[in-house]
C-alpha cells in the first residue's frame, strides 16, 4: 500500500469511528447499592440528628424504560402547621444516590412537607443506566406517581431540583405538567453554557452530549412561580456564567435567593433556618394563598 | 455536579480547538510536494485523577502550492469520535528567510469547521490567523519555533489566543516530529472554571503540550 491509500485509509477509518465516544456518561456519577440505608447508618454524625421516624418513610418502586426505580416518599413533619399541605417532588443531583441526600429532605420535611426522592436510573438500586432520556423519563414517571396518589393535594406539587437535578425539574415543568411551583437550586443554565465555560468557543451543546439539558430554554415555558437560589460563591456553576441565562429567561412570578458565602453543595447549611424560612415563604405566598 | 468540578468534564476536548494539533507549516515544504502529518495534545487537565495533556487530534495534508505557499487540509478525529465533523484549510505565506538574528517568519491564515452531524444549525466557522518564527539549529537540520495563534468568533471572547514554543526534528529523509507547548488563552482567567486545568499560569488559560509526526511524499 502506498502512502496515498495510507492516507485514504486513515481518513476512512476516522470517518467510520463516527459516533464511538459520547461525553454523556460523564455527567453522571452514580452509585449503586444493594440496600438503603438510614444516615446514621453510614454517618455516625447523624446519629442524634436524623428525626424522621420510620413510620413516615415508605419505599416506592417505580417502572421507567422497562427498569425498576426505587424512592421513598416521606411524609411531613406532623408538628408542622405546614403539615401534608404540599408535596415536593425532588430531583437529586448527579453523585452518588439517595443515601446522600438524606439532609436536604429531612429540611424540607421538617418544614412539613411531604417530600418524594427517588434514584434515576442506575443510581442507588435503581436499574439501568443513566442517560438524558433516563433521567427525564424517570422525572415524568415520578410525577405521574406522585400526582396519582390519593393522600395528597396534586394542585399542590412542588417541583425541586438541585444542580443536574435542575434539568430535570423543568423538563418536567414545562413538558410534562405545570406544578404549583418550581424551585431551582444551583441550576447550571445548560450544556451548551457548561461548554462555553470550559473551551470559550461558542459550540453548542450537542457537541458533546446528547442530553437535552438546557435550563436557559425550559424555564422559559414554565407557567408558575419560580425560586431560584444560588451560591455567589460558586466555583463549579459560576453565578455571572449561569444565573443571568437562566433567570432573565423566566417568566414572573419570579423569586430570587442569591446566597453570599455559599458554594455549588451548601445553600441550605450556609443559611441554616433563613433557609426554611425562604422556602415556608416562597410556598406560603406562591402555593397556599 | 455535588462536590464540585470533576475530571469527567473532559469537554475539555474542545478547548484544544484554539491550537488544532502542532502548527501546520513552519518553513516552507517547496513547490509541488506534499506531506501528511498526524499531531495530538492540548491543555493539561486531570483525567480519572492523571494530569494529561488532553488528546485532541489533526491529521493534516499539506500541498506546496509554490516555493515560500503551503496549502494545508485538515481533518479532526477526536472531534469525529464525538459524533462531530471537524476540519481546517488554510495557506502559510513564508514572509521572510532566517538571516542571522532575524528568523524565518511564516505567517498562516485558517478557516476552522465544526458541525455536530445531526444537528446543521450546531455549523460554526472560526478564521484563525498564525505568526512563527523559526530558528535552525545542530547543523540546520532541526528547528526551535515560536508564535502564537489566535482564533477569532463573533462572541466573547472575540480572539482566543495561543502562544507557543515548539521543536522539529528530522528523522531521516522524509520523516519529522514536533514538540510543542501551549499556552492556550492567557487572556482569559481560568480559575472557576467547570474544568479544573492542571496549569493555569497566573491563573489565566491553561498550559499543555502537542506533539505530531510528519511524512513528506
Amino acid at each position: 500500500m502506498n502512502m496515498r491509500n495510507r492516507v485514504l485509509l486513515a481518513v476512512c477509518v476516522v470517518i467510520a469511528c463516527t459516533r464511538v465516544l459520547s461525553l454523556d456518561d460523564f455527567l453522571f456519577d452514580p452509585t449503586t447499592i444493594d440496600e438503603y440505608l438510614r444516615p446514621e447508618d453510614f454517618d455516625p454524625e447523624w446519629e442524634t440528628r436524623f428525626i424522621i421516624h420510620d413510620s413516615l418513610i415508605e419505599p416506592v418502586t417505580l417502572v421507567s424504560m422497562g427498569n425498576t426505580i426505587y424512592g421513598f416518599f416521606v411524609r411531613g413533619n406532623p408538628d408542622s402547621a405546614l403539615h401534608n399541605q404540599v408535596s415536593i417532588l425532588y430531583f437529586h443531583g448527579k453523585d452518588e444516590n439517595i443515601n446522600r441526600y438524606w439532609a436536604r429532605i429531612e429540611y424540607l420535611w421538617e418544614m412539613g412537607f411531604n417530600v418524594f426522592i427517588f434514584d434515576y436510573q442506575g443510581y442507588g438500586k435503581s436499574e439501568g443506566s443513566p442517560s438524558g432520556e433516563a433521567l427525564f423519563s424517570d422525572g415524568a414517571e415520578a410525577l405521574h406517581y406522585l400526582r396519582s396518589r390519593a393522600d395528597i393535594d396534586e394542585s399542590r406539587i412542588v417541583l425541586y431540583g438541585w444542580s443536574i437535578g435542575t434539568f430535570v425539574t423543568t423538563y418536567c415543568a414545562a413538558d410534562v405538567m405545570h406544578p404549583a411551583a418550581v424551585i431551582l437550586e444551583s441550576a447550571p443554565a445548560s450544556i451548551t453554557a457548561l461548554l462555553r465555560d470550559s473551551a470559550l468557543l461558542n459550540l453548542t451543546g450537542s457537541y458533546v452530549a446528547d442530553a437535552d439539558f438546557d435550563n436557559e430554554k425550559r424555564v422559559g415555558d414554565i407557567a408558575c412561580p419560580l425560586l431560584m437560589m444560588h451560591g455567589r460563591a460558586d466555583d463549579f456553576i459560576v453565578f455571572d456564567r449561569h444565573v443571568p441565562l437562566v433567570w432573565d429567561a423566566a417568566h414572573e412570578p419570579k423569586d430570587s435567593l442569591w446566597v453570599e458565602g455559599a458554594g455549588h453543595d451548601d445553600i441550605p447549611f450556609v443559611l441554616g433556618t433563613a433557609y426554611h424560612q425562604a422556602v415556608i415563604d416562597f410556598i406560603t405566598v406562591h402555593v397556599l394563598q | 455536579m455535588v462536590g464540585g468540578r470533576t475530571s469527567a468534564y473532559v469537554f475539555v476536548v474542545l478547548l484544544c480547538c484554539l491550537s488544532c494539533g502542532t502548527v501546520a507549516s513552519v518553513r516552507p515544504l517547496g513547490q509541488g510536494r506534499k506531506a501528511v502529518s498526524f499531531s495530538f495534545g492540548g491543555p493539561v487537565t486531570s483525567v480519572y485523577d492523571v494530569d494529561v495533556p488532553v488528546p485532541y487530534s489533526v491529521i493534516r495534508l499539506t500541498y506546496g502550492l509554490s516555493k515560500d505557499t503551503d496549502l494545508h487540509f485538515g481533518v479532526h478525529p477526536t472531534m469525529s469520535l464525538l459524533a462531530n465533523a471537524g476540519i481546517d484549510i488554510g495557506l502559510s505565506k513564508h514572509l521572510t528567510t532566517e538571516s542571522g538574528l532575524r528568523p524565518a517568519l511564516c505567517l498562516g491564515a485558517s478557516l476552522y469547521g465544526f458541525c455536530h452531524i445531526n444537528e446543521f444549525s450546531s455549523a460554526r466557522v472560526y478564521p484563525g490567523i498564525s505568526l512563527i518564527g523559526s530558528y535552525a539549529f545542530f547543523r540546520s537540520h532541526n528547528l526551535l519555533y515560536f508564535g502564537a495563534h489566535a482564533l477569532m468568533q463573533f462572541t466573547a471572547p472575540y480572539v482566543i489566543l495561543a502562544p507557543l514554543v515548539g521543536t522539529e526534528v528530522p528523522l531521516g529523509e522524509k520523516f519529522a516530529i514536533n514538540a510543542e507547548a501551549l499556552w492556550y488563552a492567557p487572556t482569559e482567567a481560568s480559575k472557576d472554571r467547570v474544568v479544573d486545568y492542571t496549569l493555569r499560569p497566573f491563573d489565566h488559560g491553561a498550559a499543555g503540550f502537542a506533539a505530531g509526526v510528519s511524512y513528506v511524499f
